[in-house]
C-alpha cells in the first residue's frame, strides 16, 4: 500500500512516501514557523521526483504531536482534508512515538523529549525489546528538572532523543550523568518514514476510516481552559497570568498505541 | 449529486475567528449552501473568543462543515470551479487551519485557489443579496474585531479611510455586557435591552465626533459607562439597564453615522454599504436608514445571517477575484493583519 506521511509538530517539516516494504522517498527540512509555506510544496516535490501523483496514494498517516499547537494543526488539517477529498484512510501517530521508533531494535529505555517552550518539555518513556516498544508513561508535559527525577527512578540506562536536548541537554546530562545517553542530533527531529512504519499495519488492517475523529495530541490544555474554575471576569479586568497549576505534568487521557508489529 | 456543469461553482472556507464556515455559491451570487458552525458556546464561559480554543475547534469542525456544505448544495468536489479562502485579517492560529484545509483541497482536486480579505468578505455579503449594487460606495464594516470605514471604488479597489484606534464596536458591546453581567456575546443582548430604553436618557461622550479624520475610539465611552454604573451602585440606585444600553448604543451609532456621511459626501458617492456582525444591530440599521433617507443616499446592508461571519460572503468576494484571474500558490501564507489594499 502506497502511503503518504508527514509531521509538522516540531521545527522540522518532514514528508515521506513508501509502502510496507519500501521507502520511496523522504524529505525533511529544518523549517521553523514555515510549515504552512513548505508542507504541500514538499509533498508535491517528493511525489513528482518519485514519479507518483497524489492519485496513486492509498493511505495517509500524520504526526499528531504533541508539539507546536499551530504546527500540529497545519499537518493534521492538511491530512484530514486530503483524506476526505481523496477518500483515503488516515492514521494518526504520536510525534513522540515517531521519534522513538528507530530505537525499538535495542533493549533499552528510550525517553523522547520535545521542547514544549515556557520552560517545559513534552516527554514519553518507552521500553524497547527487539523491534517492539511499550509506552510506559503517558504523553506528558513537565519542567525538565521533574523529568530528571522521574528518569532517576528507573535506575537503568536511558537513551534520550528529541529537540529539547538543544535547550536542556546540559541540564539533563549534569543531573543524570552516565545513566543517560544522547541519541545523535540528526535523530532529534521526527522523520516521516517512521510514521509509515508505525501506521502501516493499521492501514493494511483497514483502520483509519474515521477521519473526522483524528485530532491533535495537545497534552496541554489551552491556557484559558487552565483557568476554568475561577469566576469569569470582565475582560477589562486582568486576572492573574497563566493559571497553569502544579509542577507535576498534566496528563491527557490519550490511549497510547501498542507496539508495532 | 446533481451535475451543474454549466454553472460557476465556488466553494469557500472561512475560519478567521470563532466560526468554522464553508459555503458553495453559483454564478457569484446564488447561495447553494452556507454552513456556519458557531463556537460561541465554547467561548461564552470566558466572556470572549479564546484564540487557542477557536483553533482547536476549527481542526475538529472543518471536515464535517465542508462535507455538509457539499451535501446541502448537492455538489461533488469534482463539479466545483474554484476554491476560496480567507487569508486575513483574523486570529493567526484560526486562519492557518482554514488555509491548510483550502490548500489541501486545492492540491487534492487540482482546483484553482483564491485568497480574500475577511473585511472585503463583509462588504461582499451585500453583493449576494443586492444584485443592483455597484461600486463606488462608502462601506462601514463593524464587527467584534473591526470598525472600518472603507471607500470601495471598484471590485478589488479599496481605500481604508479610517478605523478604530482601540476597541472594535463588537468588542465594546462584549465588554460592557460582561461588566453588567448580561452574558456573551454582548451585541444581541444590548440590542434587545435597548429596545425598551431611551437613547437620550444618559449623555455619554461621542468620541472623535469633531475630528477631521475617519477614525473611531471607544475606550473613552467604555470608561464613561463603567463610571456611570459605579456611581449608581455607590449611591445604591438601581441601574436602568434599558436606558443605559440604549444610550451607550446611541453614542456609538451617532459617531458612525456622522463619519460615514461625511466620507460619502467627500468622495461624492450616494451609496452607503454596511457589513459585519454589528450591522445586524436593529437600532444601527434603523438609525442609518433614517439618516440616509434624510440626505437622499441609498443604504445597503445584508440580511442578518450574512452580517455575521460566514463563507458565502468569502465565496462572493473570491468570485470577483477569480473573474480577474487572481490565484494564490500552494506556498501562500496567512496574514493576521492583512491590509485591505487594492490595485
Ligand atoms: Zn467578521
Amino acid at each position: 500500500m502506497l502511503a503518504l506521511a508527514f509531521d509538522t509538530a516540531t521545527d522540522a517539516c518532514t514528508v515521506a512516501i513508501g509502502t510496507e516494504d519500501k521507502l520511496y522517498g523522504e524529505f525533511t527540512m529544518y523549517a521553523p514557523r514555515a510549515h504552512m509555506e513548505r508542507l504541500i510544496p514538499m509533498v508535491d516535490y517528493l511525489l513528482k521526483q518519485s514519479d507518483f501523483s497524489i492519485g496513486d496514494i492509498r493511505g495517509l498517516t500524520v504526526g499528531l504531536g504533541p508539539g507546536s499547537f499551530t504546527g500540529v494543526r497545519i499537518g493534521v488539517a492538511t491530512a484530514k482534508i486530503l483524506a476526505q477529498a481523496l477518500n483515503l484512510p488516515l492514521v494518526g501517530i504520536s510525534t513522540l512515538d515517531c521519534l522513538a521508533y528507530p530505537f525499538t531494535f535495542g533493549e533499552e529505555l528510550v525517553c523522547v523529549v520535545l521542547d514544549a517552550k515556557r520552560g517545559e518539555v513534552y516527554s514519553a518513556i518507552y521500553r524497547c525489546l527487539g523491534g517492539k516498544f511499550d509506552l510506559i508513561t503517558p504523553y506528558q508535559v513537565m519542567p525538565p528538572r521533574d523529568l530528571c527525577s522521574k528518569l532517576k527512578e528507573y535506575k537503568q540506562r536511558v537513551i534520550l532523543v528529541g529537540d529539547a536536548l538543544y535547550p536542556y541537554g546540559d541540564l539533563l546530562k549534569n543531573s543524570l550523568g552516565s545513566s543517560v545517553d544522547f541519541a545523535p542530533p540528526w535523530l532529534w527531529f521526527p522523520k516521516a518514514s517512521n510514521l509509515i512504519a508505525l501506521a502501516m499495519d493499521k492501514l493494511l488492517g483497514g483502520e483509519g476510516k474515521e477521519i473526522f475523529q483524528v485530532v491533535p495530541i495537545y497534552v496541554r490544555l489551552s491556557e484559558a481552559e487552565g483557568k476554568v474554575g475561577r469566576a469569569p471576569t470582565c475582560r477589562g479586568r486582568a486576572g492573574p497570568p497563566n493559571g497553569r497549576a502544579g509542577r507535576e505534568g498534566k496528563f491527557f487521557p490519550w490511549k497510547p498505541l501498542k507496539s508495532p508489529g | 449529486m446533481v451535475k451543474r456543469l454549466a454553472e460557476k461553482l465556488i466553494l469557500a472556507i472561512e475560519t478567521s475567528c470563532d466560526e468554522t464556515a464553508a459555503a458553495i455559491i453559483a454564478e457569484g451570487k446564488i447561495i447553494l449552501s452556507n454552513i456556519v458552525s458557531s463556537q460561541v458556546d465554547f467561548h461564552r464561559k470566558f466572556g470572549g473568543v479564546v484564540p487557542e480554543i477557536a483553533s482547536r475547534k476549527h481542526v475538529e469542525l472543518i471536515n464535517p462543515v465542508i462535507a455538509e456544505a457539499c451535501s446541502q448544495a448537492r455538489v461533488a468536489l469534482k463539479d466545483l470551479t474554484a476554491l476560496v479562502v480567507t487569508l486575513g485579517p483574523g486570529l493567526m492560529g484560526a486562519l492557518l487551519v482554514g488555509l491548510a484545509a483550502a490548500k489541501s483541497l486545492s492540491y487534492a482536486t487540482g482546483l484553482p485557489l483564491i485568497g480574500v480579505n475577511h473585511l472585503e468578505g463583509h462588504i461582499y455579503a451585500n453583493f449576494l443579496e443586492h444584485t443592483d449594487l455597484k461600486p463606488p460606495f462608502i462601506s462601514l464594516v463593524v464587527s467584534g474585531g473591526h470598525t472600518c470605514l472603507i471607500y470601495m471604488e471598484d471590485h478589488g479597489r479599496y481605500e481604508l479611510l479610517g478605523e478604530t484606534l482601540d476597541d472594535a464596536a463588537g468588542e465594546a458591546f462584549d465588554k460592557i455586557a460582561g461588566f453588567l453581567k448580561l452574558g456573551y456575546p454582548g451585541g444581541p443582548i444590548i440590542d434587545d435591552l435597548s429596545k425598551q430604553g431611551d437613547p437620550r436618557a444618559i449623555k455619554f461622550p461621542r468620541a472623535m465626533l469633531k475630528t477631521e479624520d475617519y477614525d473611531f475610539s471607544l475606550s473613552g465611552l467604555k470608561t464613561a459607562v463603567l463610571n456611570h454604573v459605579t456611581r449608581l451602585k455607590e449611591r445604591g440606585e438601581e441601574i436602568p439597564l434599558p436606558d443605559l444600553c440604549a444610550s451607550f448604543q446611541a453614542a456609538i451609532i451617532d459617531v458612525q453615522i456622522h463619519k460615514t456621511l461625511r466620507a460619502a459626501k467627500e468622495r461624492g458617492v450616494d451609496k452607503v454599504v454596511l457589513g459585519g456582525g454589528v450591522a445586524a444591530n436593529s437600532s444601527l440599521r434603523e438609525r442609518f436608514r433614517q439618516e440616509m433617507e434624510k440626505v437622499g443616499m441609498r443604504l445597503f446592508y445584508p440580511s442578518i445571517p450574512l452580517c455575521t461571519d460566514n463563507a458565502a460572503m468569502i465565496a462572493c468576494a473570491g468570485y470577483y477575484r477569480w473573474l480577474k484571474g487572481e490565484r494564490i500558490s500552494l506556498d501562500a501564507n496567512v496574514d493576521p493583519n492583512l491590509p485591505l489594499c487594492g490595485g
